[in-house]
C-alpha cells in the first residue's frame, strides 16, 4: 500500500476520513427531519413495499453491537471505506493494468 | 436511489440482472490490461470517494434528502469501463454489507447508477470537451455529465419501478417523479463533479483520462 504515502493520496486521503468523521451526523440530521429520498415518497405513492433484508450484517451503516449512534455509523463508514479502498485497489491490479 | 428488495417485479429483476452482468462482462474484457499500474491506487481511492460520498446524505428543504451518486466522476477520471468496474463494487458492497438497496434489486441499481450514469456522464462530458470552446470547459463538461447522467439514471429508476408495479399508471407516476426531482437534486451533483474535476486536472492532469481522450 505504498501509494498511500504519495502526496496527492496522503490528502486525499484525509479529506475523506474527515468526511467520514462528520457523516454519522448527516444520518442523525436525517432521521430528526424525517426526510426521505426521492424514491421512497414515489414508492410511498404506489404503494410498493420494501421486503427483507435477507440478512443483516451493518445494516443501514451500523454497527448493531454498538449502541453509540455517532460510533456505530463513524465505525461501519470506516469499514466500508478500508473494504471499498482495498478490494477495488486490489481488482485493478489484478484486471485493470498492464502486465 | 438504491432500490430495496420488495420494490421490482421478478420479471424487471431478471431483465435488469441480465443487461446488467453482460454489461459488467464487457467492461470487465474492456479495462483488462489496458491502464498503466499508476491507475490501481486512483481507482481504489475513487472508489472509495464514492462510497464516502453517498454515505453524506443532505436533507433537503420538503422533506426530501439527495446525496452524491458519482458515476460520471468516476468515468471523467478513469474512463467509461474503469468507471463502470468502480460504480459495481461499491453498488455490490453497499447491497451486502450496508444492506443499502436489495440484492434482488442490484441488477436494477447497477442498471441505473452503473451503467445510464457512467454512459449518459461519459457521453455527455466527451460530446462537450469535442465540440464546445468555452472558458472553464472542463468545469462545464463535468457539470453538465454530473447532472444528465444522475437526472437519466432517475429516469431509468422510474422506469423499472413504474413497470414493476400493479397500479395502473404505474411510469406515468414514477418517472416524472424521480426524473424532475433529481433533474433539480441533479445540480449539486453536477457543481459537485465540476468543481472536483477542475481541481483533480489543475493539480494531476496526468491522471485525468477523460481530457486526455484515453478512457
Amino acid at each position: 500500500m505504498n501509494f498511500l504515502k504519495e502526496k496527492l493520496y496522503k490528502k486525499w486521503t484525509l479529506i475523506l476520513l474527515a468526511l467520514l468523521l462528520i457523516a454519522p451526523l448527516f444520518g442523525m440530521l436525517k432521521d430528526e427531519l424525517g426526510s426521505t429520498e426521492p424514491l421512497d415518497h414515489v414508492a410511498e405513492n404506489l404503494g410498493l413495499e420494501e421486503s427483507g433484508p435477507f440478512y443483516e450484517l451493518l445494516p443501514d451503516y451500523t454497527v448493531p453491537a454498538i449502541g453509540n449512534p455517532y460510533l456505530s455509523t463513524l465505525v461501519a463508514g470506516l469499514i466500508g471505506f478500508a473494504i471499498v479502498l482495498f478490494f477495488t485497489y486490489g481488482i485493478s491490479k489484478l484486471l485493470v493494468v498492464k502486465k | 436511489m438504491h432500490i430495496p428488495d420488495g420494490f421490482l417485479d421478478p420479471i424487471t429483476a431478471s431483465i435488469t440482472y441480465l443487461i446488467t452482468i453482460t454489461v459488467l462482462a464487457i467492461s470487465i474484457y474492456k479495462v483488462r490490461g489496458r491502464l498503466e499500474e499508476r491507475y490501481a491506487p486512483i481507482i481504489g481511492i475513487l472508489a472509495a470517494t464514492i462510497f464516502v460520498a453517498q454515505m453524506l446524505d443532505w436533507p433537503i428543504p420538503g422533506g426530501t434528502t439527495a446525496h452524491f451518486v458519482g458515476s460520471a466522476l468516476a468515468v471523467i477520471i478513469v474512463g467509461l469501463y474503469a468507471g463502470i468496474l468502480i460504480m459495481s463494487i461499491v453498488l455490490f458492497m453497499q447491497a451486502v454489507i450496508f444492506q443499502d438497496g436489495g440484492l434482488t434489486t442490484l441488477g436494477a441499481n447497477f442498471l441505473t447508477m452503473g451503467i445510464v450514469g457512467c454512459v449518459v456522464g461519459y457521453l455527455v462530458f466527451m460530446l462537450i470537451m469535442k465540440k464546445l470552446n468555452i472558458k472553464r470547459k472542463i468545469f462545464f463538461a463535468a457539470f453538465f455529465a454530473g447532472w444528465l447522467s444522475i437526472t437519466l439514471a432517475a429516469f431509468t429508476c422510474g422506469l423499472e419501478i413504474g413497470f414493476s408495479t400493479q397500479f395502473e399508471y404505474g411510469v406515468s407516476v414514477a418517472v416524472p417523479a424521480m426524473t424532475i426531482w433529481h433533474a433539480i437534486l441533479g445540480l449539486l451533483e453536477g457543481f459537485i463533479t465540476g468543481v472536483v474535476v477542475e481541481y483533480i486536472y489543475s493539480l494531476r492532469p496526468d491522471i485525468v483520462l477523460s481530457v486526455k481522450g484515453e478512457g
